[in-house]
């Protein structure tokens, strides 16, 4: 356990103390910094083992919050989509379940695209092969799954991971 | 003047909101299966309660309690997300088949089993 570490999650903790209870007096903040440390310490302790496997960085932080602005685009564009299938009395649906395969290794970047995905109106990640990185993808329409193959989404996960835009 | 825009803003933002959460609703009226449902329940919600609570975030300036709107909105991402993969997740396993259209066959009576509710 390294002491970087406990310190960085802390300070994590401790903006999302202050955003919370909304106050700048002494009493408060001093409660913030102790229970975040504390809270900091024992994660460390109790979850070693997963806290190790993630994968992070400034660099990364950053890039992702710009990757949150451009998904949030994609959603409001797509659910304009999936409400007027909604509300035309046709009802013009063909769903389908889909397999997606994707080149993205190690547990992060896939529970991020298969989130992204489920986001995504008109597509719903059911199940994932972790090892094979096969997606099983419900899909609300042909287009949706046609929108899914063009991997504009998988690209914007490898940027955030990578850093290099293919 | 500045109170004339910023009105205006949170209420577009609260109507945009408003009329997805409506359009959800409908759509999980409307829609045949759970799959399809679970559609309209997760995303059309996710962006109704985050336009909403991005109106209330402008409503307060973006003071203090405007910032937890704000993180209010991506907790509310994130969990629609994982709560959609894990109803989904769990009536794959339990055997749900999707619902798929009615294709008339060329035989007559030996129509597909599943039967447009519309």
């Amino acid at each position: 356990m390294s002491f970087f570490k406990v310190l960085k999650s802390a300070l994590f903790l401790f903006v999302f103390w202050v955003l919370l209870t909304g106050k700048f007096d002494l009493s408060s903040l001093l409660l913030g910094v102790i229970c975040a440390l504390f809270v900091a310490y024992a994660a460390n302790v109790l979850l070693k083992d997963n806290l190790d496997k993630l994968e992070g960085s400034l660099a990364i932080l950053t890039r992702f919050i710009l990757f949150l602005g451009q998904l949030v685009i994609e959603i409001g564009v797509a659910n304009i989509d999936v409400a007027e299938r909604v509300l035309n009395p046709r009802l013009p649906i063909e769903p389908a379940m889909v397999k997606y395969k994707c080149h993205l290794r190690g547990e992060d970047p896939q529970t991020l695209l298969a989130n992204a995905i489920t986001l995504t109106p008109g597509t719903l990640t059911v199940d994932i092969d972790e090892e094979e990185g096969i997606y099983y993808i419900h899909c609300l329409a042909d287009t949706h799954a046609r929108n899914l193959m063009g991997r504009k989404l998988e690209n914007m996960v490898n940027w955030v991971y990578k850093g290099v835009r293919e | 003047m500045l109170d004339v825009v910023i009105n205006t803003l949170v209420i577009i933002f609260a109507c945009n909101g408003i009329f997805f959460f409506l359009v959800g609703t409908l759509g999980l009226v409307r829609l045949p299966d759970v799959y399809t449902r679970l559609h309209a329940g997760t995303k059309c919600d996710t962006l109704g309660a985050g336009s909403i609570l991005f109106a209330l975030a402008i409503y307060e300036r973006f003071s203090i309690n405007g910032l937890k709107m704000i993180v209010l909105a991506f907790l509310v991402m994130v969990m629609s997300s994982t709560t959609g993969h894990a109803i989904s997740h769990a009536a794959y396993k339990v055997g749900i088949m999707p619902w798929r259209k009615k294709v008339s066959s060329a035989f007559p009576g030996e129509e597909s089993e599943n039967v447009t509710e519309s």
